[in-house]
């Protein structure tokens, strides 16, 4: 059995052209000409200028439609009428397809945890904590960023969201956290202006918490005008493709030389969640999906960074074999979950659950997702302490080239 | 903001205070504490009570005060000013009203179906479901029942969020500050969300039962929370059966609310499990269901027997571990979040040998040098509903204004009441603080101060801007299909930079692809 | 508050008002006072409790 990506684009890309992406100049790309005060790395962070970009698909992303095992016959039977043809399998679009091509891509089969939870909200954060079934006060990426980075440098960890994720809280960082640029920025009228800056800046505090604070203050501070200078003088020719859930703006931070290690963004809303008419939905959520991580890729390349860079990408579950009444699927269990860059051995990991031996109509996840997590942590970040990071020993995929 | 009163506390000095009399007014602060005072939990004496001591004690006993009603307290002496706050049954509360429900629910929506699918099975086997029929002819014949399902979903969210804005508001109005800010540790502690429940009334009957025991008894409250139906709808106790236990309630509950990791082994969990088997949530009420009910014998911390749910939770109350970690998490929440093992001992001792009573916990602690010891003064970081509230309270202002928005402001700052993001509650302290988020509370200093009423949207009016457009269309004329034709999954709220979909050349604008009708309002985001 | 910060508010509030007497400025100082009282709330030590 066999399988390959699924058509993923419902239309040829040229209907997606944007009437303003040949006005996009491809100047230089924008530096910014001062270096942050802020930006000591870690010794480790600065031998190697190693980035992890983890990418969310919330709402339980349909596997089986996605990497489609259609050399199974089980698989047309459990889904006559959302079922993908051989015969439409075919590239998504250029580059997605590339990237599996060149061998930056890996896909890892089956990825969940024991006693799976199919509720949304649990499922995501279990994912975000990494402690199945327990939830944890902190994210694995908090923890991880800890482990690290115990100093808690400031903008180690930055999420592109309105709200921090609950996978970067951390006992130690301040992870840089916002969503428009543009509005990242403390609102004032006009006559305060001049003295909000003082009154948020401080030197040393009488105690730690006031440390804390400060320095979180001076953070904001600097990050803020900081950010939006990044993305001031970021251009890029690449077209970031019609759904932009915070690539663009991780690339604008990488381009801006940011000493961010980990980058947390996600295809919010529980976009992903399939229940009625999947067909064209969820083909154009992976036109969109692939056109950003894609795009970012190729973005990543053209700064000269195709080495440093890794990306993540998840869903907090899969979802039924068989298709539901409504031409959809219902939540599910163990999904494909995707490792990409060009530090990446490319290929398939994991076996392939069977579409027969179900648990109550859901397949049985083959990989717990914290082996991923763990070839990130450990693999990829270079960090020691992925068990600690984990709770627990997992052992990481042989996904990143050595 | 207006002129400070003057405080009446300038008795001579004595004791271990000196007092110092600052330049600027007439407050007068005490010198620093010595260090002696840290993790010394013997009552602070009446020569050292102060003003900035006062109103330390209404900052965390409370949500803050006004000069006024600090100087109040600090004219008492400790062991009065605690009492004010702690002993509340005497104090009246008679001007705040009782929560006042729209009325969404109604008796067909009893045991509502997990998911869309249930719903529309029940419908297509019973022909009804939810108190709506199935169309004997016609098309689409179980959308009213899906409509009707997507209703209550969406009225349970809006009608919850009402019940937050009461809740917000009493804390702001209320004469008795302790029951609040106990009832949101409790909150905090036995976390659960509408989200998953889908009931605001399981919220608010939690929410009484949080009130009614916030320095009450803890082996009361456990037990009532574990027994009520918010807490067995949000950990599914209901999956939990004889012969196929689910261990998620037993371990929620040894874990987070009474024990913590490391202090019972796995075949614990699962022996506890099997005790609270047939626990189900009956609408609001607590039922054992005896078929689902493994009723044989047990071995649980040792001891062996029988034991249902409630001899599990009063054998982990016996253990000497539960007292401790109850009382180290207050100690935590109220006085710094470092607390030194023998301090975790000695409080432990306090409620265990108090039978479990929450006030007299408290009153020691609030007594306690080590409650004004420098470690603890100044040092906690507010959460965003403390923020809130203590900004309004420390103003003077009687109720919650409904500008800004207490629903927006949950979202921007990052805590909304009766949606914690998992059971574990709210990461406290530091979690609260990002770049970002610190930006927000200013902002939000400046939404208080200079209400923006010209540019006030309801959010609970205001769905966004893709249903609006559908609405627009469907206003038009289009039909579902076609009003929603060029919707992109998962709704807005990805703006984020510049040129999303606004340069794209419209769909629309062609004939809308033929495509079948969608059965699911897109306001709602899940159908399950 | 540090001297510092609070020599800085004390500035501000007084460039607003035209004077540092409050009873000359009773009539108008509303404005003032609230952008003082958003400047404090602003700073750091305000999350503190």
């Amino acid at each position: 059995m066999t399988s390959t990506f699924s058509r993923f684009g419902g239309m040829a890309r040229r209907d997606f052209l944007r009437a303003g992406f040949g006005s996009l100049a491809f100047g230089a790309a924008g530096v910014l000409t001062r270096a942050p005060a802020w930006a000591q790395t870690a010794a480790h962070a600065a031998e190697k200028g190693r980035i992890l970009v983890v990418v969310e698909l919330s709402g339980g992303n349909d596997g089986l439609n996605t990497v489609v095992p259609y050399g199974d016959d089980a698989y047309y039977r459990a889904r006559p009428r959302i079922g993908i043809k051989p015969a439409r399998l075919r590239k998504l679009d250029d580059r997605l397809e590339r990237l599996y091509k060149d061998g930056h891509m890996a896909i890892v089969h089956g990825v969940g945890y024991e006693q799976p939870s199919f509720s949304h909200f649990s499922s995501m954060a279990y994912w975000q904590t990494a402690a199945p079934n327990r939830g944890d006060l902190y994210g694995w990426v908090g923890r991880m960023a800890d482990a690290m980075d115990p100093e808690g440098h400031a903008n180690f960890v930055v999420n592109i969201d309105t709200q921090q994720s609950l996978a970067v809280r951390s006992q130690r960082h301040v992870p840089l956290v916002f969503d428009d640029p543009q509005k990242f920025i403390r609102t004032g009228f006009a006559d305060e202006k001049e003295v909000l800056s003082t009154v948020a800046t401080r030197e040393a505090g009488a105690n730690e918490a006031q440390e804390f604070m400060y320095g979180v203050s001076r953070s904001a501070l600097n990050a803020e005008q900081l950010v939006r200078d990044a993305w001031a003088n970021y251009r890029t020719p690449i077209d970031y493709g019609l759904v932009r859930f915070g690539l663009d703006r991780v690339a604008a931070l990488i381009a801006a030389d940011f000493p961010t290690k980990i980058y947390y963004v996600a295809y919010r809303n529980n976009a992903f969640d399939t229940h009625v008419y999947q067909g064209d939905v969820h083909a154009r959520l992976w036109t969109y999906t692939s056109d950003h991580m894609a795009a970012f890729m190729k973005d990543v390349a053209r700064l000269g960074r195709a080495q440093d860079v890794v990306l993540m990408a998840f869903s907090e579950f899969g979802r039924r074999v068989k298709e539901n009444t409504s031409q959809g699927t219902d939540h599910g269990t163990a999904g494909p979950a995707f490792m990409i860059g060009a530090p990446v051995a490319g290929g398939q990991y994991g076996k392939m659950p069977s579409l027969t031996e179900l648990n109550d109509g859901n397949m049985a996840f083959t990989t717990d997702f914290r082996r991923v997590y763990a070839t990130a942590i450990k693999s990829w970040m270079g960090s020691h302490d992925a068990a600690g990071v984990l709770r627990g020993e997992f052992e990481p995929l042989p996904i990143i080239a050595a | 903001m207006g002129s400070r009163a003057e405080p009446s506390v300038l008795n001579a000095p004595t004791g271990s205070a000196t007092r110092v009399a600052s330049a600027d007014d007439n407050i007068v602060r005490s010198a620093p504490p010595p260090a002696s005072w840290v993790n010394d939990l013997a009552p602070i004496a009446a020569s050292d009570w102060s003003y900035d001591r006062a109103a330390h004690l209404i900052d965390r006993a409370g949500f803050g005060a006004t000069p006024e009603e600090i100087a109040r307290l600090a004219a008492m002496t400790p062991e009065q000013a605690v009492a004010s706050l702690l002993d509340y049954g005497a104090v009246p509360n008679d001007h705040l009203a009782p929560f006042d429900p729209s009325g969404v629910w109604d008796p067909s929506l009893r045991n509502f179906p997990p998911s869309r699918p249930a719903a529309t099975e029940r419908a297509e086997k019973t022909g009804e479901s939810l108190g709506v029929r199935v169309k004997p002819a016609g098309e689409r014949r179980l959308q009213p029942v899906v409509d009707r399902f997507f209703y209550w979903l969406r009225a349970t969210v809006l009608e919850t969020r009402r019940l937050a804005h009461w809740w917000a508001d009493r804390m702001v109005a209320t004469n008795r500050p302790l029951e609040e800010k106990m009832a949101l540790f409790w909150h905090g502690h036995f976390a659960t969300g509408e989200e998953k429940i889908r009931d605001y009334r399981k919220m608010e009957q939690q929410l009484a039962l949080l009130h009614r025991q916030a320095t009450g008894n803890f082996r009361t409250l456990l037990i009532e929370v574990a027994r009520g139906p918010a807490m067995l709808a949000y950990l599914d106790a209901a999956e939990n059966v004889k012969g196929a236990p689910n261990e998620n309630f037993a371990r929620e509950v040894m874990e987070l609310f009474t024990m913590g990791v490391g202090n019972y082994t796995e075949k614990d969990i699962r022996e506890a499990a099997r005790a609270f088997t047939g626990w189900i949530d009956d609408d609001l009420d607590f039922k054992v269901d005896p078929a689902k009910h493994d009723d044989g014998p047990k071995t649980f911390l040792g001891r062996a027997g029988s034991f249902d749910g409630v001899d599990i939770l009063n054998i982990i109350l016996e253990q000497k571990i539960t007292a401790e970690y109850i009382a180290g998490k207050l100690y935590r929440f109220f006085v710094r979040e470092n607390i030194s093992p023998d301090v975790a001992v000695r409080l432990g001792a306090v409620l265990r040998d108090n039978n479990y009573e929450i006030a007299p916990l408290m009153r020691a602690i609030f007594l306690s040098r080590d409650f004004y010891s420098a470690p603890s003064m100044g040092t906690r970081i507010k959460g965003p509903v403390e923020l809130i509230v203590s900004t309004y309270r420390k103003l003077g202002v009687k109720h919650l204004p409904g500008i800004p928005d207490l629903y927006v402001l949950s979202r921007e700052l990052g805590q909304t009441l009766l949606n914690p993001p998992t059971v574990a509650g709210w990461a406290q302290g530091r979690a609260w603080i990002t770049p970002g988020l610190l930006l927000a509370r200013g902002n939000f200093a400046r939404d208080v101060l200079f209400p923006d009423i010209i540019n006030f949207v309801d959010p609970n009016f205001n769905p966004g801007a893709e249903v609006k457009r559908v609405n627009d269309r469907i206003l038009a004329g289009y039909s579902i299909g076609e009003a929603t034709v060029d919707q992109e999954p998962g709704g807005g709220g990805m703006e984020g930079g510049d040129k999303t979909m606004a340069n794209v050349s419209p769909r629309s604008s062609r004939r809308p692809a033929r495509r079948p009708l969608r059965t699911r309002s897109t306001i709602c985001r899940c159908a399950c | 508050m540090n001297a510092a910060v609070r020599n800085t508010l004390v500035t501000f509030l007084e460039r607003q008002l035209g004077t540092a007497d409050l009873a000359r400025a009773s009539t108008y100082m509303e404005r003032p006072l609230r952008l003082t009282a958003h400047l404090i709330m602003s700073s750091p030590e305000f999350q503190l409790g």
